[in-house]
C-alpha cells in the first residue's frame, strides 16, 4: 500500500492535508490531517483578569472573532452573576449576526461556489461571473457594516466589554444599517436561489445534530439534539461532551458519549424545524431531517436571508428609544465558574471561566464548532470513499475535498487546548 | 520615496508583479481583513497571485516579487519554510503584529514549561515547536505592517505604492499622538491603564477612541519608556502580575 499526501487543502481556515492510501492504484483510504501548531489557548488565558479574555479569545479565530469575545463574555457575566441589559443583548445579538454574514459570505462565495462553477479561485471566477460578485461583495460589506458599526471593528471587535458596550452606535448609524438590510434584501434571496441550485454530491450521513433550539444565535440556555432530548443546558456540559487527543494530531476532537455528531447550519436547521415558519419550510424546499454535510451550504444560504429579518427586526426596536451608551455597571469578580453557550456561524460553542475572588482566571475549557464535527468529517470521508470507489480517483480526490469545505472548518478554531 | 527594482526572472514586457500569501501560527485574522476589503478583488486583479492558500487551489512555491507571511513561527518546520520563502521573495512583508513581533501565540512562551511539556509532547503532538517569535527572528523583513488585526487602510496605501515600485513610511508616532490629534478623551486621566503613550501609532487611535484602553498590539515606539508605564500603572493599583500580563498580550516585552 503507498500512501500520498496532497498539498495542504486550499480554501478552508487553517492548515490541514489530506493523506490518501492506495492499493494498486485504487483509492483505499482517506484521513484528514491537521497541521496546525498547537496554539494553547487554554493555558495561556489563565492567570489573566477576566477584562482581558475576551479580547485573547478573539484571537482564537480572525473567521468567528466576535462569536469567541461575546462567549468569553457572556461566560464571565454567567460566573460573576451579571444581567445585561435588554439593549446589550440586542446590540451583542446584532454583532453576532453581522459576523455570521461576513463568516457565511466568504465561505460561500470566495471559498465554495469556485468549486461549482469550474473556477480554481475567486480572482478566476471573478473575471466572469460579475453578478455573483457583485452580489457577495454587497453582503461581504453588509457584515462588515454591521460588525464595525456595532463592534468598532471588522475583526476582533472592540467594544463589546463585560457588562456591555463601551460605546454604542448613533440613531443616525442604526438608520443607516436599516436601510443597508433593505438594500441587501434582494441579495440574500439570490444567494438562496443561487446555493440551492447548485449540483452538489449525492451524499447522505446519519449522525446527531446539537444546536441552540432558538432563532437568536445567542439564545437561552436551551439547547437540543435531534435524537429527541430536549435539555436545559447544563453547567456540567463535560458530561455531555468529551475532549480528546488522538496521537499525531494537535486538534480538538469532541464527541458526545462516545458518539460523534454534527453542529453548523445544517444543525441548526433541524434542531429549529419546528420555529420555522410555513413559508420557510417551503422556501427550504429540503427533506427534514436534513441529512447531506453539503445543505449546510444551503442552510448558510438560508440563514444570511433569515438572520437579515431578526437584524432588522432588531434595529427597529434599537431605535424606538435613545440607547443610553451606559459604561458597564461596577463588576464584582468572586470566587466562581460561569459557561458561555452560543451558535457561532460555524456552530455551537462553548467557553467555560472559573476565577478566584480576584477575578483572576484559573479555568478555562473551549469546544469550538469545528472541534466538534473534526470526527463526524472523517467519518463521512471514509463513507464518501465507500459509496464512489467506481469514480476515477481525481473525481474522489475533488468529491473530498468539496465535502471537507461543506463543513466550512476552520481548522485554528479546533486547535485550541 | 525608495524604489524597489522588480525581479528580473519573474519580470515581462506587461507582467504584474509576482506574489505570495504564507500564513503560521495565528488566527488568519489578518488574511480575513485583507478578504474583508471592498478592495481586494481589485488589488489581486493587479498581481500574478501565485500562491495563497485561503483562496486558490493551486499554490506554487515560484519567485515572488512580493510576499506577505501572516502568523507567528512556532516550530522547526515554520522556520524551514520561512526561509525557503525568504529566499524566493524580493520583498517580504510581515502581515499583522504576530509576524512582525509573535502576537498572541507568543503568550505561550510564558508558560511553565511544565505545562507546555505537558501539552506539546503529550500525545506525541507536534515535537518540533520552538519559542514562538516573530518573523524577523529568523529572516530580513522589508516591511513591518503592524496590528492585531493590520490597518485597512495601511495594506490599501502600501499596495498603491508598491504597484508603482514605491515603498510607504510607516506612521512613526505614538497611538497617544494620533489620540490627542482625535480630540479623545484621556484615558489615563481616568486612571484607565491605556498603554497608547507606549505603543505604535497607526491605527488612528482606533480603542481608545471607543474608550476602550490601547493593548500595546502594535508593538513598542522605540522611544516607549516602559519604565515609567509600569510605575503609573502601580501607581493605579494594579499589582505586578496583572502589568506583566498586560504588557505581554501581544509581545513578549519582559
Amino acid at each position: 500500500m503507498t500512501t500520498v499526501t496532497l498539498d495542504s487543502i486550499s480554501r478552508i481556515e487553517g492548515h490541514a492535508k489530506i493523506l490518501i492510501r492506495y492499493d494498486k492504484g485504487r483509492i483505499e483510504d482517506v484521513e484528514l490531517k491537521v497541521l496546525e501548531d498547537s496554539r494553547f489557548f487554554e493555558s495561556i488565558l489563565k492567570g489573566h483578569k477576566y477584562d482581558e479574555l475576551p479580547l485573547v479569545a478573539s484571537r482564537i479565530c480572525g473567521a468567528c472573532s466576535s462569536a469567541h469575545a461575546l462567549a468569553a463574555i457572556k461566560a464571565i457575566e454567567d460566573a460573576f452573576g451579571i444581567e445585561p441589559s435588554d439593549e446589550t443583548r440586542m446590540l451583542r445579538e446584532l454583532l453576532a449576526v453581522g459576523g455570521l454574514i461576513q463568516s457565511h459570505v466568504l465561505h460561500l462565495y470566495f471559498f465554495v461556489l469556485p468549486d461549482y462553477t469550474g473556477y480554481r479561485s475567486v480572482m478566476e471566477m471573478a473575471r466572469e461571473k460579475r453578478e455573483d460578485i457583485e452580489t457577495a461583495l454587497r453582503l461581504k460589506r453588509l457584515g462588515h457594516k454591521v460588525v464595525s458599526t456595532i463592534g468598532g471593528r471588522d475583526v476582533h471587535p472592540v467594544t463589546t466589554v463585560v457588562g456591555g458596550f463601551s460605546k454604542v452606535p448613533t440613531p443616525e448609524q442604526l438608520e443607516t444599517l436599516l436601510d443597508d438590510f433593505k438594500a441587501c434584501e434582494k441579495d440574500s434571496l439570490y444567494s438562496f436561489e443561487l446555493f440551492s441550485s447548485l449540483s452538489y454530491p449525492h451524499f447522505e450521513h446519519q449522525t446527531s445534530y446539537y444546536a441552540l433550539h432558538d432563532e437568536n444565535l445567542l439564545g437561552d440556555s436551551i439547547f437540543s439534539l435531534t435524537d429527541g432530548t430536549l435539555t436545559s443546558f447544563p453547567h456540567d456540559f463535560e458530561t455531555y461532551l468529551q475532549k480528546h487527543f488522538q496521537a499525531d494530531s494537535t486538534a480538538d476532537f469532541v464527541v458526545s458519549k462516545g458518539k460523534s455528531y454534527s453542529v453548523g447550519p445544517q444543525a441548526r436547521l433541524n434542531v429549529c424545524w419546528d420555529l420555522l415558519d410555513e413559508k420557510s419550510k417551503k422556501t427550504l424546499d429540503l427533506q427534514f431531517p436534513m441529512k447531506s454535510p453539503f445543505e449546510n451550504l444551503i442552510g448558510q444560504a438560508f440563514e444570511l436571508a433569515s438572520q437579515a429579518k431578526r437584524a432588522r427586526s432588531l434595529i427597529e426596536r434599537l431605535l424606538q428609544k435613545p440607547l443610553s451608551a451606559q459604561p458597564p455597571e461596577e463588576i464584582k469578580p468572586k470566587e466562581s465558574t460561569g459557561i458561555g453557550v452560543l451558535e457561532a456561524p460555524r456552530g455551537l460553542l462553548f467557553h467555560k471561566f472559573a476565577f478566584d475572588r480576584n477575578g483572576h482566571c484559573t479555568y478555562v475549557d473551549i469546544v469550538g464548532p469545528t472541534s466538534q464535527n473534526l470526527q463526524t468529517m472523517e467519518e463521512c470521508l471514509r463513507e464518501y470513499l465507500t459509496q464512489n470507489r467506481n469514480l476515477p480517483n481525481d473525481e474522489v480526490i475533488s468529491g473530498i475535498e468539496k465535502l471537507i469545505r461543506a463543513f466550512d472548518p476552520c481548522i485554528s478554531c479546533a486547535v485550541v487546548s | 520615496m525608495k524604489k524597489i527594482p522588480r525581479m528580473k526572472e519573474t519580470m515581462t514586457a506587461e507582467s504584474k508583479p509576482t506574489a505570495g500569501f504564507f500564513s503560521f501560527t495565528g488566527c488568519e485574522g489578518c488574511q480575513i481583513t485583507l478578504l474583508l476589503m471592498d478592495e481586494i478583488t481589485r488589488i489581486l486583479d493587479g498581481l500574478d497571485v501565485q500562491s495563497f492558500h485561503l483562496v486558490k487551489e493551486i499554490n506554487l512555491m515560484t519567485r515572488f516579487d512580493l510576499a506577505f507571511v501572516e502568523g507567528a513561527i512556532t516550530s522547526k518546520k515554520g522556520i524551514e519554510t520561512l526561509r525557503e520563502i525568504r529566499e524566493k521573495s524580493n520583498f517580504l512583508v510581515a502581515l499583522g503584529t504576530c509576524a512582525c513581533y509573535g502576537g498572541v501565540p507568543a503568550m505561550r512562551n510564558f508558560i511553565q514549561s511544565e505545562a507546555l511539556r505537558k501539552y506539546t509532547f503529550q500525545h506525541g503532538r507536534r515535537p518540533d515547536s520552538v519559542t514562538a517569535s516573530g518573523i524577523g527572528e529568523f529572516v530580513d523583513v522589508d516591511y513591518y505592517m503592524r496590528g492585531c488585526p493590520i490597518k485597512k487602510r495601511e495594506f490599501v496605501d502600501f499596495m498603491e505604492h508598491f504597484t508603482k515600485g514605491e515603498i510607504i513610511r510607516p506612521f512613526e508616532g505614538s497611538v497617544c499622538d494620533q489620540c490627542q490629534r482625535r480630540g479623545v478623551d484621556c484615558l489615563l486621566k481616568q486612571r484607565i491603564e491605556c498603554l497608547g503613550a507606549v505603543t505604535h501609532g497607526g491605527c488612528g487611535a482606533l480603542c481608545p477612541s471607543e474608550n476602550i484602553p490601547c493593548m500595546l498590539c502594535r508593538g513598542p515606539t522605540e522611544k516607549a519608556n516602559m519604565a515609567g508605564e509600569i510605575k503609573l500603572f502601580q501607581k493605579f493599583g494594579l499589582s505586578e502580575e496583572d502589568i506583566h500580563n498586560r504588557l505581554n498580550l501581544f509581545k513578549n516585552i519582559e
